[in-house]
């Protein structure tokens, strides 16, 4: 417990260090500026900004505890999605990009305004972004009680919370959409290193490699297919998830 | 957020007209093949891969088949997960890149 909390203080000021420091070297903050870094980043900045959006708290407890849970049908529904978005993504980002370099676009909403010329229909994206962001918000919470739980951290939700809306605050104030994308470097090398770091153990050090995770899966009563009403439910949400996935960034 | 909408009535030219221009450079590169690099483009970049996810995998999705000791659902998703991967790689190389750094510039930045 007192290791978790020394490695995760020195995690968290060495984040907030990054945020401050991405402030360095710039003539001066304006909503530009804040919003979309004058639109100075280089291709390596863009690509964390658009990978780590993907990683959140249910790449790490959500996906894998929902397999668990549920079966391959689950693992079926979140490989599916996410195989799928990646090539709609690639066809439709460039459209986004270049309609937000079109209409000179600080936020979403400025390109429904400026696509459609209708100044309710950039409210109504605002008013939904944020709305949806809400239920988001709210299952990255309950992810991040059960890690801290986990940990040995009986954290409340507000407690969660306020010292979550602290350290944001800190991110943004300290250069907006600039120091969120250094912070994001930082969690996706964290990220992507404890995703291969676990999936190497499982597959390397657990007696038996995969195969025997899978026996000792279908030896629990785990069906190796997906037939019925869970492959229509499968099917039906990886179709929908991988069109809607680049719409909501 | 700032902006006041355009007052009704009013055409929003300075909108339409760069539009405009994009429709006209789009139907010059469909007469010089363009149209067509892009029709390939989404066949292989997202058409294969979709055939693979949304036609393919719920067929094979019943079988009691592992490869590998995989089950065959798990197994044939992994498999595409490079395919896929493939896939992009032959729509960026052979089709898209000469038309995005005609659009873009050639970094892609102004």
């Amino acid at each position: 417990m007192n290791d978790t909390v020394v490695v995760l203080g020195i995690i968290i000021v060495f984040s907030l260090l990054l945020a401050l420091a991405s402030r360095m070297g710039l003539p001066g903050m304006d909503i530009d500026q804040y919003l979309v870094g004058r639109r100075s980043f280089r291709g390596g900045l863009l690509f964390f900004l658009a990978v780590g959006e993907i990683y959140s708290i249910g790449t790490m407890i959500g996906l894998p505890g929902g397999i668990y849970a549920k079966g391959t049908s689950y693992g079926m529904w979140f490989l599916g999605y996410i195989l799928l978005a990646y090539p709609i993504g690639y066809f439709l980002g460039p459209l986004i990009w270049r309609a937000a370099k079109k209409y000179n676009a600080l936020t979403v909403p400025d390109v429904f305004r400026a696509h459609f010329s209708s100044r309710g229909l950039e409210v109504a994206s605002a008013l939904a972004a944020v709305g949806f962001l809400v239920g988001w918000g709210q299952f990255q919470f309950t992810g991040l009680e059960a890690v801290f739980s986990s940990l040995g951290f009986q954290l409340t939700p507000v407690e969660t919370v306020a010292i979550a809306v602290v350290i944001a605050y800190v991110y943004i104030i300290a250069s907006g959409i600039r120091s969120n994308a250094y912070v994001a470097v930082m969690k996706d090398i964290f990220m992507i290193g404890a995703i291969a770091i676990a999936g190497i153990v499982a597959a390397v050090a657990a007696p038996g490699g995969i195969p025997h995770i899978f026996r000792n899966a279908a030896a629990h009563g785990v069906p190796s297919t997906v037939t019925g009403s869970a492959l229509v439910f499968a099917m039906t949400t990886i179709a929908i998830q991988s069109v809607a996935f680049y719409l909501d960034e | 957020m700032s902006h006041a909408a355009n007052p009704a009535g009013q055409a929003p030219g300075g909108i339409r007209a760069p539009g405009t221009r994009r429709r006209q450079r789009q139907a010059a590169g469909a007469r010089g093949g363009g149209g067509r690099s892009q029709v390939w483009s989404a066949v292989i970049g997202l058409g294969v891969p979709a055939a693979a996810i949304i036609v393919v995998l719920p067929v094979i999705s019943g079988f009691r088949v592992t490869v590998g000791g995989l089950p065959l659902v798990y197994f044939w998703i992994f498999l595409w997960f490079p395919l896929t991967f493939g896939c992009l790689l032959i729509s960026w190389y052979a089709f898209d890149r000469r038309r995005y750094q005609e659009t873009e510039g050639e970094t892609g930045h102004e």
